[in-house]
């Protein structure tokens, strides 16, 4: 991936800036977009919010073969789809987990982790980590 | 609205080609559809070309080259693993509108040649590399589909050992071996719940097919294949996927229904399917997005022999992508080069009895999208 990339992003992936759709009400993230992808509706102005980063699994894997990319991204890893408690549904990387132990329902939160390194550019990003009940 | 019919379909068996480049495998391709044309066809017929590649060339110059016809329009297509069937539906168009009389449509793929292991290197281009494999993808899939309808590993396992049984009587496909259950259940694990056999292969290979007017197809074949359904889907949804896109892809519903509206058909009027079986999964949520069971119901419909040669929908007779391979660009348009020769009878120990309707189901998958593609065949009159 390209370091302007990652620059470009930074905001969303950091702050967990989202935005929410005028008119049909869904989240939107990543990315601010002119037109909600959901409904189709022309966004006059930007409803931005700030996600509630505590969710619960609705789908995962694990990757016991590596996927393309960075070699941080070494098997096993847990691959997750997530309902946030506020709204949005969000695909990411489930850390300081058991393969074994991960279950649909469970409940998770975004951190903010280190995602890999890139032409000696540290990249972070939120990954989900269990809420301990 | 001008009808189509295919006159001529070929392929090149489905395998790892190392000893063969781009130009060979779409030579050999080329070669066998010309040669399948009954009657016989004059290379000059043929008027333009549509040509599906998701990586392996670049634009359209090989073509004129490799099939020996400069000067022609040619035009290369990419839409992701749909790629092949989408340049023989546009290579319909051309006809359907009445521009083109014959036309030529090519689908190839040298997988074995690209820059990548066997997990192919995907990355959306609105979201962030956390390094999925497709593999991984479609896992998502299959763990929500077990979770909310009690689909089991042993559903999926029967969608493996069902295609491999088709692949070991095709001499086509790349992969010709039967499997158990048991055998695909204790397969390495690659994405869970998705093990070795339930992926499909690195596969390098070309199919192509030839078609026509179908008011002059009698100038070439008496045995002529109308096209009389095409329906196509695309949706997208960083940060939205639906309930159905978890367990689904409602591009295939979508592109189904516009298919079987243009053929005056319905799922029940279907004698044989070839549908985009990379994984066993995708398999098994296709009998469901094309109408051929109830969501939820796919691994019952494995399960109780129903897509099975000999079953009431016959699905992937051909070993489907699981066992005759997946070279991305080709894959669309051997499932069209099948589909002609079932329902003209020439599919030897897999034949269908009776076949006359045919469908093909191609899908192109990101993370979070994907593009349906459907095309109903049916024999000539």
């Amino acid at each position: 991936m390209s370091d302007p990339f990652v620059w470009r992003e930074l905001r969303d992936e950091y702050q967990l800036v989202a935005q929410r759709c005028s008119s049909c009400g869904v989240v939107i993230y990543p990315m601010k977009h002119k037109i909600c992808p959901k409904c189709g509706k022309i966004q006059e102005e930007t409803k931005e919010i700030k996600l509630n980063p505590h969710g619960k699994i609705v789908t995962y894997t694990v990757q016991y073969v590596p996927g393309p990319g960075a070699k941080e991204f070494g098997p096993p890893m847990i691959l997750v789809i997530c309902d946030l408690d506020d709204g949005g549904r969000i695909n990411g990387i489930l850390t300081d987990c058991a393969p074994d132990s991960v279950k649909i329902g469970m409940r998770v939160k975004l951190e903010l982790r280190s995602l890999y390194t890139s032409n000696g550019l540290d990249v972070y990003s939120h990954k989900f980590t269990p809420i301990k009940e | 609205m001008l009808e189509v019919a295919v006159i001529g379909c070929g392929m090149t068996p489905f395998g790892e080609h190392y000893g063969k480049s781009l130009r060979n495998l779409v030579e050999d391709a080329y070669l066998s559809t010309i040669r399948s044309v009954d009657k016989g066809i004059d290379p000059k017929d043929i008027q333009a070309v549509w040509y599906g590649t998701l990586a392996s060339s670049w634009a359209s110059f090989p073509i004129p080259d490799f099939v020996g016809l400069s000067q022609l329009p040619v035009s290369r297509l990419e839409n992701a693993c749909a790629t092949g069937s989408d340049a023989f539906r546009n290579a319909c168009f051309s006809v359907m509108a009445g521009i083109y009389d014959v036309v030529l449509v090519i689908g190839a793929e040298k997988m074995n040649d690209e820059p990548c292991s066997s997990l192919w290197n995907y990355q959306a281009m609105e979201n962030w590399n956390i390094g999925r494999s497709m593999p991984g993808v479609f896992a998502l899939r299959a763990t929500r589909h077990m979770h909310e309808f009690g689909t089991k590993r042993e559903q999926l396992a029967m969608v493996s050992v069902k295609n491999h049984h088709n692949g070991a009587l095709n001499p086509r496909a790349h992969f010709r071996f039967e499997t158990t259950v048991e055998k695909a259940l204790k397969s390495r694990m690659i994405a869970y719940p998705l093990g070795l056999l339930d992926c499909c292969p690195m596969t390098d290979g070309a199919a192509a097919a030839i078609i026509c007017r179908a008011d002059i197809a009698k100038k070439y074949t008496d045995a002529s294949v109308q096209v009389v359904g095409l329906g196509l889907a695309t949706d997208t949804s960083y940060g939205t996927m639906t309930d159905e896109q978890l367990v689904g892809f409602p591009t295939t519903t979508k592109a189904a229904k516009e298919a079987f509206q243009m053929a005056k058909l319905e799922p029940k009027d279907v004698d044989v399917v070839e549908l985009h079986d990379c994984f066993t999964i995708t398999e098994l949520v296709s009998y469901e997005d094309l109408g051929f069971c109830k969501k939820g119901e796919g691994g019952k419909f494995v399960e109780e022999g129903r897509a099975s040669l000999g079953g009431e929908t016959p699905v992937n007779p051909s070993g489907g992508l699981l066992a005759k391979g997946h070279p991305t660009g080709a894959t669309g348009v051997a499932q069209i080069v099948e589909v002609f020769e079932q329902v003209r009878g020439q599919s030897g120990k897999r034949q269908v009895a009776d076949a006359e309707i045919g469908l093909t189901h191609n899908l192109g998958v990101a993370p979070e999208g994907s593009v349906g593609l459907v095309t109903i065949l049916r024999r000539g009159t």
